[in-house]
């Protein structure tokens, strides 16, 4: 009888280890080392196109980062962001919602005029930070938003609870700082005598609008000892209000208030950009309050009205969740593979996780 | 959000033979030329070797320098969560997918089978010598599919450890096993049509 080979895996493997490799010789290695450090070389030189959303850390001292980002044959750049001293920031979400979370530091950044259904952020924990073309500098400290500075165009300053300032060329937003419960003095580079009636101001916060500034040197600050009387904003977009207030409540951890707030916010700006966010949190807020139908209901509603956002694998790895503490496995698995490959780490690590305790709940 | 606080790198003394591997990406990420240099220095052997097996009909030289312009660019995202040659080898797994076509490898691969001279007919009881079964190994290993054969590669033959391996491939720990079983069902199958 012939002899035949059968291995077991073991055997398999181990024959497998012991198969010779292919080695280039030395001459070959030396010309190669020599062509890929003269092409990274030339790729440092050159504009780079991204193809994916990619972190960026924060340099050196007068060793300025610059970002070259979004570069067509048929546009100019779209984006230049300028690390000022040593700023600690990260792209979090590529274009056509472009974000950048920005830690500590202060960036430059210049964005040019953006298509429509584009758009540009910085965000800190506190605050966000919108333009549709603009040249602005945004400083933040331990990820809380500390000023803002407009050199051209027009830029949107969304404190988390606080009115929306919008700023033009030439005028700066600093953050107040808070000195006695009811007492705000602002900071001296920030008030202007006469404010415009662009800003409201919060009650028991700030006295008068003390965030724009409009001249080189503004006057120093008095102090507030009274609650102002809010000044309605200008601008007001659907939904806005409610979104902020729901902002407002999960900070101050009445998650179940907030998912009301911001479902109405997501009902009256569905077709707004602010819509977007607001759907999203009515489901992220009710889940967070346990409140598993109404996040089932709106993260779904999200997922099919907002299937491309940048927040869909977010959005399925939490209704993946749900679906796996209701049992409904195959339904959750789906919603997994489709979060496990997203581009934040921690939406990655949820759906991995998601995936392997379905497959342990499936095992025998 | 990241899941650690992000800080700038800064070598402060010391030359880039020194630097851990982690550490060498790190500078890399800060645009350290000369820690690409070590970094290819450390590894281009090994990262040849593996775009050789896995690639066994194109130049295992163009992936190499394919590989490092791509650790070049892409290591301000390194997370360290996996080892650095792990993490090379999944860019080498990643540029062969999609600049090699399975398809047509596998018609090459079937048909290396195909053509192979079957065995001679030996003697009963003639030992198979360890050098035809590692012969028709390498034949069994050409044939498997792509998927199958990054797998099998990257965690049998150069040992990466199966977590590391799932994340450079980019698929589930669940998903590595699988392909690893498969693999080694191909691999048998195709030995023994050898063997006929």
């Amino acid at each position: 009888m012939t002899a035949q080979w059968v291995p077991e895996d073991n055997e398999l493997d181990a024959v497998a280890r012991t198969l010779e490799a292919n080695v280039s010789s030395r001459e070959s290695a030396e010309q190669l080392r020599t062509s890929v450090l003269a092409s990274a070389g030339a790729q440092n030189q050159q504009s780079r196109r991204s193809p994916a959303p990619f972190v960026i850390a924060g340099v050196a001292i007068a060793a300025a980062l610059v970002l070259w980002v979004g570069r067509s044959a048929h546009t100019s750049v779209k984006l230049v962001i300028t690390s000022i001293d040593i700023a600690q920031y990260e792209h979090t979400s590529d274009w056509p919602d472009y974000v950048v979370h920005l830690d500590d530091g202060r960036l430059d950044v210049q964005v040019a005029t953006l298509d429509n259904g584009d758009r540009f952020r910085v965000t800190t924990l506190d605050a966000e930070v919108e333009v549709r073309g603009a040249h602005f500098e945004v400083g933040a400290e331990h990820d809380r938003l500390q000023s803002v500075l407009v050199r051209e165009g027009r830029v949107e300053v969304h404190p988390k609870d606080q009115q929306v300032v919008i700023l033009s060329a030439g005028e700066s937003w600093n953050a107040p700082k808070l000195v006695q419960r009811d007492e705000v003095i602002a900071p001296r580079t920030l008030v202007v005598p006469t404010p415009p009636p662009i800003i409201a101001s919060t009650p028991a916060v700030h006295a008068k609008p003390p965030h724009v500034s409009r001249s080189p040197e503004p006057p120093a600050p008095p102090p507030f000892a009274t609650p102002p009387t809010p000044v309605a904003p200008v601008l007001a977009k659907p939904g806005e209000a409610e979104f902020r207030a729901g902002w407002a409540a999960l900070r101050a951890g009445d998650a179940s208030a907030a998912a009301k707030v911001f479902s109405t916010a997501c009902n009256e700006a569905l077709h707004e950009p602010l819509g977007e966010d607001a759907c999203f949190w009515t489901g992220a807020a009710a889940k967070r309050a346990g409140d598993t139908a109404t996040a089932r209901t709106a993260l779904e509603h999200f997922l099919k009205q907002f299937p491309t956002s940048p927040r869909a694998s977010e959005a399925a790895a939490l209704l993946g969740w749900l679906l796996y503490d209701a049992g409904e496995l195959d339904a959750a698995e789906q919603d997994f593979h489709r979060a496990e490959h997203d581009r934040v780490p921690k939406v990655r690590d949820s759906a991995q996780r998601g995936l392997t305790a379905i497959q342990r709940k499936r095992a025998p | 959000m990241t899941e650690g606080k992000l800080l700038p790198f800064r070598r402060v003394s010391g030359t880039v033979e020194e630097l851990s591997d982690r550490a060498l990406v790190s500078a890399l990420a800060e645009g350290d030329q000369a820690a690409l240099g070590a970094l290819y220095d450390r590894f281009h052997r090994d990262v040849y070797r593996f775009a050789a097996r896995l690639a066994r009909n194109a130049e295992p030289d163009d992936f190499v320098q394919m590989t490092f312009l791509e650790a070049h660019r892409s290591a301000p995202r390194f997370r360290g969560e996996s080892a650095v040659k792990t993490w090379l080898f999944g860019i080498v797994a990643n540029l062969v997918r999609t600049h090699v076509r399975g398809e047509s490898r596998k018609r090459r691969a079937v048909d290396a089978v195909s053509t192979m001279p079957k065995r001679p007919p030996t003697n009963p009881g003639e030992a198979i010598t360890r050098e035809q079964q590692r012969r028709w190994l390498a034949i069994a290993i050409e044939a498997l599919t792509p998927a199958l054969r990054e797998a099998y590669l990257l965690c049998i033959v150069e040992e990466v450890p199966g977590k590391e391996a799932a994340r450079a491939l980019g698929i589930r720990e669940a998903s590595l096993w699988r392909r690893l079983s498969n693999a080694r069902d191909a691999l048998r199958a195709t030995i023994e049509e050898l063997q006929r």
